[in-house]
């Protein structure tokens, strides 16, 4: 494998990325959004006389959790269908490189614009953040940068996997947004509905939930920027005494699994059929 | 009318005398004469000077003397029992450093135990303690500008830093104490508790059939619970910081039996809950802000006759809880700030048009089932508390009514946030937005 041509094919996709309208959209609007709640969510405070972070953390959780899904899942979605409904992918393919150089170009590609956008969003933040916060929560934003880009990725992996399994272009928007809606929405009440017929214990309902990638990192980043799951009732303190320490790497673990698997069957499907 | 003055007069020739009288004796580490050998040669009234150095204790002080420490004298427990004991009245202790003592709580060894009236103690340092200071029937003795740290233990193994028992009159001013388990105040009337910094303990303040006390500019911070307050009446609770008490069942301030309490500006944020109110009745609450809790009120069925007014109630993730559907008719909760509030206010008086009237319809839900909470924060639950408000097919009915809310916040006096270090926030912005530059250049 040339690492040459992966980066060619990488910087490719992220000039791809920039043209492409709806992520310029969304990262156009994860950053303004963040922008504005921090700067409100800080001034508010500063009224009051009580500098603190917090608070803002949660509302940019709260953007987090409904736009970098959304973000993820339709530049993976659009990464390789696009290219094929177009022929170009064929032609990429006729040149002297192998498959799995196009892959990884194209999906390091992809994950570069994204943490691109993460980025610009909390860097732009963190100048508001620099004019009211104190000190000692920089350590949590970084966490939840991290956090941010780990849920990232693994809605894009989901999204590659559209790319791969959908003949054509607006399927795979249209799957991909049916897909966040998905786990964002219809999970979630379907799992509230059925604990709540079922009566499901707290343990087995915080397993359930797990499933859901956007959950493990909500619950991540809470457990790691308060250092108590409290605010999750009954089921959290089932994973805080379950899991004690473990618990922040244990759903790192799950996101990571959200991040290798679907990719690793996206891989695995475009070897087999790559232009097909 | 002449004898007043003539009495004052009179009395002139006597105070000299006394300071005539009164001897200043020194004691250096590396003299033979140790401070309890000073004490023996001491008469009521002497001032004993020690000089730094290590001192062993135990030491007694039967005598009303006035022991002052020049440059911070030690004096080591050797983590065996109390290590100073003041039995005379009116001693004045100050400037010492006190450590080891030892660690049984049932001997309630101590750092320093006061058993007689209008002791003084001040500007000491009291380190690895089982109890700090233990006021015993002490009454009108005072405490002032002395640091506690608690020795390295399990917090059910841990003494109270400060404990303050019958001794009616005491005054606590500008102490700070950490990682103990309690500051106690019990039994004792009359109490002032001013400008002290109570951190990582089990109860910031423990404070049990205490009547008339005022509790003003205290910091209760990252305690289990911050302030106990029960059984007792005509409480003052004033201008307090109160934040980041988070323990499993923390509180920022619990009221248990507590009647006719005022509780006037104090700001209660980042706690679990931020005010928790059970059986206690006509107390007034006014001017609070209460704030990023993750509950902000919780109010028990028999707490009545309060009246709640003027507070900002800000953006706690709960706003309030009423355990019990009687509870909000029987106090009263007219005129406060409520973030959550979604009235408006057409004639531009100050006041919302509409009566406060909260509608949490995830809320609802968890109260039925509380393992459904791990789903807090969530975009669903967003969505289906804004369906519940948006279509009143499924609207649950309110919790309790603000009739007269306020539209914007009520000003309190601005205090000092955390530190402010802005550059490295900017330095963190140009670490995130600097890798975009690569993007340019392709």
């Amino acid at each position: 494998m040339s690492f040459e041509t992966v980066r060619v094919i990488m910087e490719k996709e992220i000039r791809d990325a920039l043209r492409n309208r709806w992520f310029l959209v969304i990262s156009a609007l994860f950053t303004l959004l963040s922008v504005a709640l921090s700067l409100l969510g800080l001034s508010g405070l500063g009224s009051f006389g009580i500098a603190g972070f917090g608070r803002t953390a949660a509302s940019l959780l709260n953007l987090v959790l409904l736009i970098v899904p959304v973000m993820g899942l339709l530049l993976g979605a659009m990464s390789i269908v696009g290219e094929r409904e177009q022929g170009t992918l064929v032609t990429l393919l006729a040149q002297p490189v192998t498959v799995n150089e196009v892959f990884l170009g194209k999906y390091l590609g992809a994950t570069a614009a994204m943490i691109a956008t993460v980025f610009l969003g909390f860097g732009a933040s963190a100048l508001v953040i620099a004019k009211y916060a104190g000190f000692e929560q920089s350590g949590d934003y970084l966490v939840l940068v991290l956090f941010t880009i780990l849920l990232g990725l693994a809605y894009l992996s989901l999204g590659f996997c559209v790319s791969i399994f959908v003949k054509r272009h607006a399927t795979a928007v249209g799957v991909a947004l049916f897909i966040w809606f998905l786990f964002m929405f219809l999970s979630d009440l379907g799992l509230m509905g059925t604990a709540m017929v079922l009566k499901l214990s707290p343990g087995a309902l915080f397993w359930l939930v797990l499933i859901n990638p956007a959950q493990a990192f909500k619950i991540a980043v809470i457990g790691s920027l308060q250092k108590s799951l409290e605010a999750f009732g009954a089921a959290g303190l089932y994973a805080s005494e379950t899991l004690g320490d473990w618990l922040v790497p244990a759903l790192s673990a799950v996101m990571a699994a959200w991040i290798l698997f679907p990719l690793l069957a996206a891989f695995l499907f475009f070897r087999r059929r790559c232009v097909e | 009318m002449f004898k007043a003055p003539i009495f004052f007069l009179a009395m002139i020739p006597v105070i000299f005398l006394q300071e005539a009288f009164a001897e200043t004796i020194t004691v250096t580490a590396s003299h033979p004469l140790n401070i309890a050998s000073a004490l023996e040669t001491a008469k009521d009234g002497d001032v004993i000077v020690v000089k730094p150095g290590v001192y062993h204790g135990p030491l007694v002080v039967n005598k009303s003397v006035k022991l002052i420490g020049e440059g911070m004298p030690v004096i080591d427990g050797e983590n065996r029992g109390t290590v100073v004991r003041l039995e005379a009245p009116e001693v004045l202790f100050k400037g010492f450093k006190v450590i080891n003592s030892g660690d049984i709580l049932g001997n309630d060894d101590a750092g320093l135990v006061a058993k007689a009236p209008r002791c003084r103690i001040e500007e000491c340092v009291f380190e690895n303690v089982l109890f700090g200071v233990y006021l015993k029937r002490s009454p009108e003795s005072t405490l002032k500008k002395n640091v506690f740290k608690g020795k390295t233990l399990d917090v059910a193994r841990r003494g109270d830093l400060l404990r303050i028992w019958f001794s009616d009159g005491a005054v606590l001013e500008d102490n700070k104490t950490t990682g103990g388990r309690d500051a106690v105040l019990w039994f004792s009337r009359n109490l002032r508790v001013t400008g002290n910094e109570f951190t990582g303990g089990r109860y910031g303040l423990h404070f049990m059939y205490c009547r008339d006390a005022m509790v003003e500019k205290n910091r209760l911070i990252r305690n289990s619970v911050g302030a106990y307050l029960m059984y007792s009446s005509g409480l003052k609770l004033r201008e307090n910081f109160i934040s980041e008490n988070r323990g499993p069942s923390g509180f920022g301030i619990g009221f248990k039996d507590m009647d006719g309490a005022l509780v006037e500006r104090n700001v209660i944020v980042n706690n679990r809950v931020g005010l928790f109110v059970d059986s206690s009745t006509q107390g007034s609450c006014r001017e609070n802000l209460v704030a990023y809790n993750d509950i902000g009120l919780q109010i028990f069925p028999t707490a009545r006759s309060n009246r709640f007014e003027q507070n900002n109630v800000v953006d706690n993730t709960e706003q309030v809880i009423l355990d019990g559907q009687s509870a909000y008719t029987v106090n009263d909760w007219t005129g406060n700030f409520w973030s959550d509030y979604r009235g408006f206010d057409a004639d531009r008086d100050g006041v919302g048009d509409v009566p406060h009237r909260p509608v949490k319809f995830f809320e609802r839900l968890t109260d039925r089932s509380h393992a459904l909470k791990i789903f807090f924060g969530s975009p669903s639950v967003h969505a289906i508390d804004f369906a519940a408000a948006t279509f009143p097919v499924f609207q649950p009915s309110p919790k309790f009514s603000d009739e007269r809310p306020l539209m914007d916040s009520v000003r309190l006096p601005v205090r000092a946030g955390g530190k402010t270090a802005s550059w490295l926030w900017i330095l963190i912005s140009a670490a995130l937005l600097s890798p975009l530059l690569v993007l340019f250049r392709l």
